[in-house]
């Protein structure tokens, strides 16, 4: 793509970046949650892929990685689930507790980030997971579709 | 232990998820360090399924609320029906944890050698991982949502894993057929879940089973859950997919998506039997799944004859076999509110069809396991280009022609020992089809004799002089399941009594299964 | 010919079940949903989370999501798979 496009893609990687963030921490809160952030944040990788071409693109992001990233997301969300099995798995352990142990009064009210027990977390979780994958996803296709031969 | 046991059924399901999404990050470090740790997490999985079964088989269903105050607090106080998540673990989901649980290890030890120089095992593994626990998942479950969630999981994993070897076209072909089947299938579910949510807001099986009316539209819901599910296992009017995929996928795959197509039989028992139960019209129904069955016996043994290509062959035969499965199941169906017949013959019906389930995966398993070998060595699965491999394959040669007996019904193997139940109980409700049974027996006894003279016996060709017995890893993985296959046939009265009868009480006892989620109000 | 009146049959079918399920199924809400009733009013205390939906995500069906997260987490190590080199590979 030309100078301009690729110019402006990299300062609008920012914003969306920052916009899937919130959409990830404030899922609890407002609409959205980890699924959405991490489907915003993997659009972002695909205007860059758009912007400077996959050949570019590939010299510091590689899918490989990104599939480390996502194992991690979901290791972390499944053992978010594992450490509430002193009760039950999937147990919401941390409400009342000091990190994210905020309870909100029941009916309308103004929210507050600092609540929902493990929620924020496993959306943190799942953010990371769907951001890394639907990216892998998408520059390993357009390797491909380049003739690319993908690692291992 | 008492602990252990009470959080068995989510450990076995979540251990199983971990490993999978560890695999690809220690895989990266260590390759052997990736190996042990598979072997270990599914060596303390199936440790965990014996626990859980002798659990439930002692003393009553187990159940665990996810996410709730406690385990077994299926209904919030508040609350007239179940709100979250539910596992539920009879007598049958306990049976089909043990048959996935030898399946899944018996195929992991095989794969690490068979597939030692090949490219991509992380994902390899990984997608192995993820079939396993999503068929733990299916069969544990009490929900029909979470039922679906699993199924995706498994047919996903499992299109990927039949194209597995990228360099052949064919494998590419199957592991597409294979995904666009289990699409179709998992959104007619979807679509049945819907119409069934829609009528009763509620998910659960067990408070649907409780509050079902069978009015047209859980008609409609059920002949579509049921179709869906016998496409997906493979009975004979959609049959079509299954030779193509099977063929293609390498060697310890298809050992495992038969287990996969037993899942799906699982969840077309859990529907009829559990979800609709005395609901159901039953001879109708009944009658439906025995032609479905009788159909796949016979179109699976007469396609079977056809066959060159080895794989395609087991393949085939595997459709006759489950044939087997749905003639006993369909039978125990249509006796089901005539407590006389059940007694005189249903149970043991079911008993066999439930018995059969466990001896096909094991011998079915054992013949797609000696293919791979055979493929393993010489490079080719088709039977015209095979000749006297027996003079330097003894031992895959002896597994080869033991699957082969077992899977006729030859005395002294485990076949025989549920197609004898299958037989003398089915003859009580119509002597037509144990004719049939017989019959599809002696031909699937020519099928395997065929094999065995083309690929093991005659002189031995100048081309195959240096072939040696395969690795010992895949031998002892074979050997397993041949053991398993010996032992069942002269001990059936053992097994019978300890794993298949009480998942056929479970099966015919559906008010347990209700009470085990709505008694429980606090 | 032949094939054509096998995919009509097909389709024929299809709406039938389709529509006709659509027709008599109950209207949108009713009757009321003792689930929903229940999670609505408890959700803000149990889960401590404003969004019901997030609650329901992941408290009371949290077990789902982790089964979808890893529909996706299949879906993507597949296309890895499938897409990946096979020249390194050895005959076997």
């Amino acid at each position: 793509m030309s100078k301009i496009v690729r110019t402006v893609a990299n300062q609008l990687i920012l914003f969306v970046v920052i916009f899937g963030l919130y959409v990830i921490i404030q899922g609890h809160v407002t609409p959205g949650g980890g699924f959405q952030g991490g489907a915003i944040i993997a659009s972002g990788a695909v205007l860059l892929i758009v912007a400077s071409g996959s050949q570019e693109i590939k010299t510091w992001l590689r899918e490989r990685r990104l599939s480390v990233v996502e194992s991690s997301g979901a290791l972390l969300f499944i053992l978010l689930a594992f450490a509430g099995i002193g009760t039950v798995f999937f147990f919401n352990f941390l409400v009342g507790s000091r990190l994210f142990g905020g309870i909100p009064s029941v009916g309308p009210n103004p929210g507050d980030v600092w609540t929902g027990g493990v929620i924020p977390l496993m959306n943190l979780g799942v953010g990371l997971k769907v951001m890394a994958g639907l990216s892998a996803v998408v520059l390993a296709l357009a390797l491909f579709s380049g003739g690319e031969e993908l690692e291992e | 232990m008492s602990t252990l046991i009470a959080h068995s059924s989510i450990l076995i399901i979540a251990v199983t998820l971990a490993t999978a999404f560890l695999t690809p990050l220690v895989g990266i470090a260590s390759k052997r360090a990736r190996n042990t740790l598979i072997v270990l997490a599914l060596a303390f999985v199936a440790f965990l399924v014996v626990a859980l079964a002798r659990d439930v088989m002692l003393n009553q269903i187990h159940v665990y609320t996810l996410g709730a105050a406690a385990p077994d607090l299926t209904i919030p106080g508040g609350a007239i029906v179940p709100v979250r998540i539910i596992l539920e673990v009879d007598g049958l989901s306990a049976f089909m944890g043990i048959v996935i649980a030898i399946v899944s290890l018996v195929a992991v030890i095989y794969s690490m050698s068979a597939l030692k120089t090949e490219t991509g095992q992380n994902g390899f593994y990984t997608l192995l991982l993820l079939m396993a626990a999503g068929m733990f998942g299916m069969v544990f479950t009490g929900d029909l949502f979470n039922l679906f969630v699993f199924l995706e999981i498994t047919s996903i994993s499992g299109a990927a894993l039949i194209a597995f070897r990228t360099k052949f076209a064919d494998s590419q072909e199957g592991g597409f057929k294979y995904i666009v089947v289990s699409a179709v299938a998992s959104l007619m579910i979807l679509f049945a879940i819907g119409l069934l949510y829609s009528q009763y807001n509620l998910l659960n099986i067990g408070a649907l089973a409780a509050t079902m009316e069978y009015t047209m539209l859980d008609r409609i819901a059920l002949v579509i859950l049921m179709s869906a599910f016998v496409m997906k296992l493979g009975g004979v009017p959609l049959h079509m997919w299954l030779s193509d995929t099977y063929s293609v996928a390498p060697a310890s795959i298809p050992a495992l998506l038969i287990v996969a197509s037993q899942a799906s039989l699982y969840a077309l028992l859990r529907t009829s039997f559990t979800l609709y139960g005395v609901t159901l019209d039953q001879s109708v129904a009944g009658w439906i799944i025995i032609i479905v069955g009788l159909l796949s016996m016979f179109v699976g043994v007469t396609m079977a004859i056809l066959q060159t290509d080895i794989t395609r062959l087991i393949a085939y035969n595997c459709v006759c076999e489950s044939g087997f499965m749905l003639v006993g199941l369909g039978v125990g169906l249509a006796v089901l509110a005539d407590p006389g017949a059940l007694d005189a013959f249903g149970t043991m019906a079911m008993n066999g069809a439930v018995f059969h389930m466990i001896n096909h995966a094991l011998f079915e398993g054992l013949l797609f396991l000696v293919a791979g070998a055979i493929f393993y060595r010489i490079g080719t699965r088709d039977l015209n280009q095979m000749c006297g491999l027996g003079h330097t394959m003894k031992l895959t040669s002896v597994l080869f022609l033991l699957g082969a007996l077992a899977s006729a019904g030859i005395p002294p193997f485990n076949g025989f020992a549920s197609k004898i139940l299958i037989y003398e109980s089915v003859y009580q409700f119509n002597p037509i089809l144990t004719m049939i049974g017989i019959l599809v027996s002696i031909l699937t006894l020519a099928v395997f004799m065929k094999v065995f003279f083309s690929a093991f016996t005659g002189a031995s060709l100048p081309r195959y002089r240096d072939v040696r017995e395969v690795p010992r890893p895949m031998v002892a993985a074979m050997i397993v399941l041949a053991a398993g296959i010996i032992f069942f046939g002269l001990f059936p009265g053992l097994v019978l009594d300890w794993i298949v009868q009480p998942a056929t009480d479970a099966l015919v006892n559906q008010g347990a299964y209700i009470d085990a989620i709505m008694g429980a109000v606090p | 010919m032949r094939q054509f009146f096998g995919w009509l049959s097909l389709v024929v079918l299809m709406v039938f079940l389709v529509i006709g399920a659509l027709f008599i199924m109950r209207p949108f809400g009713e009757p009321p949903s003792v689930m929903d009733d229940y999670i609505i009013d408890n959700a803000q205390e149990e889960a401590a989370s404003n969004n019901v939906v997030a609650a329901v995500l992941f408290d009371y069906r949290g077990f789902d999501t982790l089964g979808e997260a890893t529909v996706l987490f299949a879906a993507v190590t597949g296309a890895l798979l499938v897409l990946r080199a096979s020249h390194k590979k050895e005959e076997t």
